[in-house]
């Protein structure tokens, strides 16, 4: 019988049920939908590389490159996020909305290519993350050569291989047996 | 009675148009009270009505001919037995009902509970049949003090008429027989703490386990229809009428609800008993209170015999 009393309790307070998703905080590493910054990405296709659902996927164009995310495939389990060399990609801290129709949270986002420096045609692009990873505090000369087009990068090395190379044949050739 | 007053009672009031949202209002009333009890939030009160349409526009699986046959026809026959049984309820003193209501009033209260023994049958699902059986056990178990109430009743009342025995004066029979009544409510509405053939979380829901669609949305019309039905009939037989057809008709509904959530609280306060237990609480606390209103209700014409 003291259950009664307890109903009562009960029936006069609140609901004990959090009203989702406003009051239950979600923990620091929850993995969300995925969110593209598109000034970090550099095309490199890694993400769509690693991703078992098929959810995201890149689409290459001769000037720009497409980034498709589609949250129904989606698993949430961060390997995009965790692979992507420029820090493009992360995953948001929420939970991912209801919805009612298929599709409803596809995103697709361009990523277009800067024009090469030297001769304007589109370029790789290069984010600042990747400079660091692979040459740690890359030089004046790196910076320079950087963001080329594959093309004129190619024959700037080419040149500068000349330059040295052709330089130590003289040498070679100068010195006597 | 002429046609126009069959028609009115079954399909205006008591009947379809007041008892199918008044069903559902008390399939919420009871879901949305034990969920605050139990400190949940609990569902909006059109959820019963939105559960309706969904389980309405919903396929059902497919059987072969005879069981579809038994499956879709169990949970009507449910429903129009409610709807029948709504009718017959003596709602305004003499103005319904014919000699011998009283008996096709307690068939047709019957008849729901009748078909969900059949349906565990006809489903051919284990659980369908536990239920079914136990179901059935129940209905041995309740309709012994039911009935006996209702005997006394009518014995009082010299008549076999509901409108008769509820325009009755209050006796001492009518304390003890209602009361048997108000007793067998939760189980014949399958709440806690009888909820023995429909017991969630172990044999799923008991006979409707394997329906699904439009025919477990007739089931859970049925089960609202009950509902309507069963309180209407303990506030008709336990309480006297004034006359004002408006305030009957308040009376009847606004009593009604209270007995919704008396029985709430009978079923959020109370867990599930086992069927020997609950037929044991019947056999004795139910049947001793019916013999005493059957006894109380014999009592002037032994005195007479007596004399």
């Amino acid at each position: 019988m003291s259950i009664f009393p307890v109903l009562i309790k009960n029936l006069r307070k609140k609901p004990a049920t959090l009203r989702l998703p406003e009051e239950a905080p979600h923990p620091q590493d929850f993995r969300g939908l995925v969110k593209i910054d598109v000034e970090k990405c550099i095309g490199c296709g890694m993400c769509a590389y690693v991703c078992v659902s098929y959810a995201v996927r890149v689409n290459e164009f001769e000037d720009a490159c497409e980034w498709l995310y589609l949250p129904g495939r989606c698993t949430y389990c961060g390997r995009c996020a965790a692979v992507c060399p420029g820090g493009a990609l992360r995953m948001e801290n929420g939970s991912v909305p209801v919805y009612s129709s298929a599709g409803e949270l596809d995103e697709a986002h361009r990523v277009p290519y800067p024009a090469c420096p030297e001769c304007g045609r589109p370029a790789r692009p290069v984010a600042e993350p990747v400079l660091k990873r692979a040459f740690g505090e890359p030089t004046e000369k790196v910076r320079a050569g950087i963001f080329l087009c594959q093309r004129c990068r190619l024959r700037r090395s080419q040149k500068d291989l000349w330059a040295t190379a052709g330089k130590s044949i003289h040498a070679r050739g100068e010195s006597p047996e | 009675m002429s046609w126009g007053k069959i028609f009115t009672a079954l399909f205006i009031f008591p009947g379809m148009l007041y008892a199918v949202p008044m069903a559902w209002l008390m399939l919420w009333l009871e879901r949305k009270l034990r969920a605050r009890m139990q400190g949940r939030i609990g569902p909006p009160f059109y959820q019963p009505f939105f559960d309706f349409v969904k389980l309405m526009a919903k396929k059902p699986i497919l059987r072969s001919r005879a069981d579809a046959i038994l499956m879709t026809g169990l949970p009507l026959l449910a429903v129009s037995a409610g709807l029948v049984a709504l009718a017959l309820l003596p709602v305004f003193p003499g103005s319904r009902g014919f000699a011998g209501d009283l008996v096709l009033l307690v068939a047709f209260i019957e008849v729901p509970s009748l078909c969900a023994v059949l349906a565990g049958f006809a489903s051919r699902s284990i659980f369908g049949q536990v239920g079914a059986t136990r179901e059935a056990v129940l209905s041995i178990t309740y309709n012994l003090p039911f009935l006996t109430a209702v005997v006394a009743l009518a014995y009082s009342a010299h008549s076999l008429a509901l409108a008769d025995i509820a325009a009755a004066p209050a006796t001492w029979v009518r304390a003890p027989a209602v009361t048997t009544i108000l007793l067998c409510l939760p189980v014949k509405l399958r709440i806690n703490p009888f909820s023995v053939s429909n017991a969630e979380q172990e044999i799923y829901s008991g006979p409707a386990t394997e329906f699904g669609g439009s025919q477990l949305a007739m089931w859970e019309l049925a089960h609202g229809l009950e509902w309507v039905v069963l309180t209407g009939l303990a506030v008709c037989l336990g309480l006297p009428r004034t006359g004002a057809p408006v305030i009957d008709i308040a009376l009847f509904a606004g009593l009604s609800l209270v007995l919704v959530v008396l029985l709430s609280f009978l079923a959020a306060g109370t867990a599930r008993l086992k069927v020997a237990q609950a037929a044991r609480f019947y056999w004795r606390w139910g049947m001793g209170l019916a013999l005493a209103a059957l006894i109380l209700a014999m009592l002037p014409g032994i005195e007479r015999f007596i004399r």
